[in-house]
């Protein structure tokens, strides 16, 4: 699992970091994604809908992606 | 034309109609006819009419006029700000409040609504923000009862739009079709168990402090519109569809809110992965468009917009967009132009 620090970031810093840290990855690896922005969590669904990945909310900061494809 | 008329109105406006002077008279003869063409178009009666001078006032004499300490108040989570902070100001007088949640294409669920003669239903007809509008049929007649009370906030649909078959108190906005800012319309039902739930004047049902010349402004804008209405309806429309076309064949990842189907033509709101949405504003700016936007960076409280969020759209990177017929294709297809290419840079950036 690759941890990824985005704390103290905006909108869509936090989105554009994952999307970015998925391309290394391969079908199945996952994200341990921190944030801290209002928005994560509604962008982070979002960005799974259209994206075609999983999202997982795990606390108020702490979020789990899934490289789907 | 309206704000043609304006300085007209004021120089007859000034007056106080309620004298017996002739110009006075005149005048109070006026807003009578005013009043009468304001409710044949609304397709209320008269009487039912309050005009009020503030939008924000209109929801809350609209909604806590029905309100008892032991009514249950039921709102959507795409209702506006200002129904919020009437529910919250319910829940803390001991009222019991519930809210219903939407799909992704911004229809309200209703269904977990038991139907009660306590129940005071906030139904709203279109949303400003997405053009989302909802049936009213659909939505209320399994949840009524002889009982249950129903605001309908009309401030964004258009003035042509059905009011639900029961409701109570109603509100528009003037700006919803071209009017002056400044001026809302509030009706209370006759017949409908309705207390102004402000300290007022016994003989006043509403405090009549409004601008007669922005109200007068507010009808003859309505009966202009009402004139163009089908005409500029189905231009607006493939203007709408226009950008909606566009976006899906040109855009990758963008993330429009509502169906053209389900939504008044006149809003459009659109959000783009991996754009920053004030970024994209300012540059939009700078090539001539002026563009709102729903997105937390481009907000003073940092908070992404609470419509989109309702709906599970993506808030960032948001544009909100509004039609008006006087645009021209050609206008549209340069400002989608100059979106195409600012959302490419902003990406490559």
């Amino acid at each position: 699992m690759l941890p990824l620090n985005c704390l103290g970031m905006r909108c869509p810093l936090p989105i554009i970091e994952s999307a970015k840290a998925l391309k290394s990855l391969v079908t199945g690896d996952q994200i341990s994604l921190q944030s801290d922005d209002p928005a994560t969590w509604v962008d982070l669904s979002a960005w799974a809908r259209m994206s075609g990945n999983e999202v997982l909310q795990i606390d108020k900061t702490n979020f789990l992606i899934t490289k789907r494809r | 034309m309206a704000l043609g008329l304006l300085g007209d109105l004021y120089q007859r406006g000034w007056r106080d109609p309620t004298k017996i002077h002739l110009p006075s008279a005149e005048l109070a003869i006026l807003i009578t006819d005013a009043k009468t063409s304001l409710a044949k178009h609304l397709k209320i009666s008269p009487n039912e009419i309050e005009v009020i001078s503030d939008l924000n006032l209109g929801f809350h004499l609209g909604i806590s006029g029905l309100l008892h300490s032991n009514s249950r108040l039921i709102h959507s989570a795409v209702d506006r700000q200002d129904i919020f902070a009437i529910a919250r100001a319910h829940q803390n007088n001991g009222g019991e409040v519930q809210v219903c949640n939407c799909n992704l294409a911004g229809a309200i669920d209703y269904a977990a609504i038991q139907p009660s003669d306590k129940n005071v239903i906030v139904w709203q007809s279109c949303n400003r923000e997405t053009g989302v509008k909802q049936s009213a049929t659909r939505a209320l007649e399994n949840i009524s009862t002889s009982g249950t009370k129903i605001f309908a906030d009309m401030t964004f649909a258009n003035f042509r739009s059905e009011l639900p078959v029961n409701w109570s108190t109603a509100l528009w906005d003037a700006t919803s079709w071209g009017g002056p800012k400044g001026i809302a319309f509030l009706a209370i039902r006759n017949g409908v168990n309705w207390v102004n739930p402000l300290p007022h004047i016994d003989m006043e049902r509403v405090s009549n402090g409004f601008s007669i010349p922005l109200f007068l402004a507010s009808v003859v804008a309505l009966e202009n519109s009402d004139k163009d209405f089908d005409t500029d309806s189905h231009q607006i429309l493939e203007l709408n569809q226009r950008v909606r076309s566009f976006v899906a064949a040109n855009i990758p990842d963008a993330d429009i809110a509502g169906n053209i189907e389900d939504s008044d033509p006149r809003k459009l709101s659109i959000s783009f992965l991996y754009v920053q949405a004030e970024e994209l504003l300012r540059n939009l700016e700078k090539s001539g468009y002026l563009v709102d936007s729903g997105s937390a960076c481009s907000a003073a409280d940092l908070a992404p917009s609470h419509v989109l969020a309702a709906m599970g759209v993506l808030t960032h990177g948001n544009i909100r967009l509004t039609f008006r017929a006087d645009l021209t294709i050609a206008i549209v297809d340069q400002f989608l132009t100059a979106l195409k290419t600012e959302i490419e840079r902003a990406r490559l950036d």
